[in-house]
């Protein structure tokens, strides 16, 4: 993130890893504006952990591929600075250890990422933030207050999946 | 030691190609219920680069744009209009072919607006018949009201100046201007981001001079709106490519090649396709200014009938304000003395698109006389007429011949005869060229249509002549309708709720010396 965003406009990014099976993982980060326009588009080439990274991540390995070696890449190259990071696997909420914004996680069937995650709501969304950004509570739900409670959280980590099968068709 | 996939850090980035211009980032309505559907914007298939395809699939949907408070609706926009909308979003040459009454114009209009606004577009032309002009006009209001919209008209020098107008981002023009104007716009003179042809089989003809000019104005994208892109043979869609994309279609393909090859180009829905969740019958109100013609004459009558019931004073009745409403009333179906009229115009333009997609109107007037002219003047569509000057006996057959004749399109109808005890399900469109007094006779007459039985939903025109007595008549049905539907929401409309001596006395602002003209309270 070479450059900060202007205050009194506040962005919001989405970060959607998707699994290609023996193609290995593209990540896809998406930025997007209070109207849910999009300013900026990254995503990965595709990723592969070899034998000796399962072995030496053994269960972190997701935690390691999707929120570090992944997420961490595509928000170091993003432009603009979002307000607020939204995820929906649990293991992208890592990257919270390697930026300096808040990851909330979007729910899905998956349920409470972590016993010790702080649930939010917005809309009819649950959301979960690390404990590390439990003392930055009330300016996260300031900012989540700018979003209209009728955002559809999950709908923009759709438009990051065809974008990415759109590069893998073109690829 | 481990290698970790340095891959990982080769990154595809993709950026905003045009900030939005306007609106500027305000909020969105917190108020105001959430999107429920997810229409996306699809790549068309002639877009091939992959920065250009990507940012089409990462544009949100169009309920999403749509939700924004500066781009508020005045309706809720039916799925298939939403398709519509996300068809013609991405295209640079796009036919819309919807069947007559699903609402092409509001399409078009909120496409239009949706380019405006994320800067994709910023000069539109829209070229339409000319009795259209003023309903494009409207329904821009009701859109797109935001979005200033110059129609080009007047004087040569007039017409210059509006042309040269750079703050106008949509220009409305017929086509009998552009031919006027081709040295303002033809030949490359001037560059528009996007050109729209409203009734776009009016240039399938290759060789004419409308299409010439049209093909000639300098432009990003094309668009076609058209009931009937195809009227007699498959050359008339080729005709219209020329527009849309030139060279790639060409004449004596056979239909099977023309339908692979504008699969994508064209998105055509009948009501039968789509309506069927949705209210059956659809409404059009067409308001539409007089004619010069009919305006002087209109204001003649109006003038001397205001002074002539002023001299009766408190002798005044019912009746003489009845004369003189239904003298204008007249004059608003035909300028008594030249015969101009623009709901004729208009009425023709829209039969033109019913007969050519072989369906069948019912016309419906108070007046016998008025009836009489529509059927010299209409007898090209295959016209029947059905009042009371119609024997009994010979009723029967001229329903027949409607139903059965494919050259018979119209029928011509008063509201006395008319208005009970005929099945015309197989009318899709309802005109209604002149009000009656009372809603509920108006929906009787309508019924003849729309029935159990029907073969479609039934579109219904209405026509009112803007600043007029009609005008004024049809807000106090419009009023007296509210109220029905708000009270009776589950009853069958009462016969009574016509005009009252107060309605028609209220339709002048009429003084007596010592003020104000009392209305009598008694029918």
């Amino acid at each position: 993130m070479s450059t900060s965003q202007s205050e009194s406009v506040p962005l919001f990014g989405f970060v959607r890893i998707s699994d290609l099976g023996n193609s290995g993982l593209i990540g896809g980060y998406l930025l997007l504006n209070l109207l849910g326009r999009p300013l900026e588009f990254h995503c990965t080439e595709p990723v592969k952990p070899n034998r000796a990274q399962q072995i030496l991540y053994g269960t972190v390995l997701d935690a390691y591929l999707y929120g570090e070696q992944i997420a961490q890449t595509l928000v170091a190259h993003s432009r603009l600075q979002p307000a607020l990071i939204f995820a929906d696997q649990p293991a992208v909420l890592s990257l919270r250890s390697h930026c300096d914004v808040p990851v909330l996680m979007v729910d899905t069937n998956a349920g409470r990422p972590d016993d010790d995650a702080v649930e939010l709501a917005l809309g009819a969304h649950k959301l979960w933030i690390s404990p590390v950004d439990a003392e930055q509570e009330v300016s996260i739900r300031e900012s989540l207050s700018l979003l209209s409670a009728g955002w559809n959280l999950h709908e923009p980590f759709q438009r990051i999946e065809d974008a990415v099968a759109e590069l893998q068709k073109a690829a | 030691m481990f290698q970790f996939p340095e891959h990982a850090a080769s990154v595809f980035s993709t950026t905003a190609k045009a900030e939005p211009s306007q609106p500027p980032v305000t909020g969105v309505n917190t108020d105001s219920a959430p999107p429920t559907g997810s229409t996306r914007i699809a790549p068309p298939s002639d877009v091939i680069k992959l920065d250009d395809r990507l940012y089409y699939l990462l544009q949100p949907p169009l309920e999403t744009l749509l939700h924004g408070e500066t781009l508020r609706m005045p309706f809720c926009p039916f799925p298939y209009q939403l398709s519509g909308i996300s068809f013609l979003y991405p295209r640079h040459a796009a036919i819309l072919a919807d069947e007559m009454g699903l609402g092409k114009t509001m399409q078009a209009i909120t496409t239009i607006r949706l380019l405006l606004h994320s800067g994709n577009v910023r000069e539109v032309l829209l070229i339409c018949p000319k009795p259209l002009v003023t309903n494009w006009q409207r329904e821009f209001k009701q859109w797109a009201p935001e979005i200033p919209v110059c129609i080009i008209e007047g004087d040569q020098r007039r017409r210059r100046w509006q042309w040269e107008l750079t703050d106008m981002p949509v220009k409305i023009s017929n086509y009998e201007t552009i031919l006027r104007d081709r040295a303002e716009v033809g030949d490359g003179r001037r560059a528009f981001d996007l050109v729209v042809l409203d009734e776009a089989q009016r240039i399938k003809n290759a060789s004419s001079t409308s299409h010439e000019v049209v093909c000639s104005i300098a432009r990003t994208r094309s668009w076609a709106l058209t009931g009937t892109p195809v009227e007699n043979t498959p050359d008339d869609l080729v005709g219209i490519f020329r527009f849309l994309v030139a060279g790639y279609l060409s004449t004596g393909m056979t239909p099977r090649k023309l339908r692979e090859a504008t699969r994508d180009y064209i998105i055509r829905r009948t009501k039968d396709q789509v309506l069927t969740e949705m209210p059956p019958k659809l409404y059009r109100d067409a308001l539409l200014p007089l004619t010069p013609e009919q305006q002087y004459a209109y204001h003649l009558a109006e003038k001397e009938g205001v002074v002539n019931l002023q001299g009766l004073g408190e002798s005044i009745t019912i009746q003489h304000v009845f004369e003189l409403v239904l003298r204008l009333k007249q004059i608003c179906n035909f300028d008594p003395n030249t015969g101009r009229s623009a709901k004729y115009d208009r009425l023709e333009a829209d039969l033109e698109e019913v007969a050519a997609s072989g369906k069948k109107a019912i016309v419906f007037s108070q007046w016998v006389n008025t009836l009489d002219e529509l059927k010299q003047r209409l007898a090209r569509f295959g016209v029947v007429e059905y009042h009371g000057r119609i024997p009994s006996r010979k009723r029967d057959g001229i329903i027949e011949k409607l139903r059965n004749d494919p050259d018979t399109h119209v029928i011509l109808m008063s509201y006395g005869a008319g208005s009970v005890g005929l099945n015309l399900q197989f009318c899709e469109y309802v005109f209604l060229y002149d009000r009656w007094w009372n809603p509920a006779i108006e929906d009787q007459a309508i019924n003849r249509a729309h029935r159990i039985g029907a073969a479609g939903p039934v579109t219904v025109t209405r026509f009112v002549m803007a600043n007029t007595i009609e005008e004024r008549i049809d807000q106090i049905l419009t009023q007296k309708r509210e109220l029905f539907e708000t009270i009776l929401a589950d009853s069958h409309m009462p016969s009574s709720g016509g005009l009252s001596q107060a309605d028609i006395f209220g339709l002048f602002d009429l003084h007596v010396p010592g003020g104000k003209l009392k209305i009598p309270d008694a029918a």
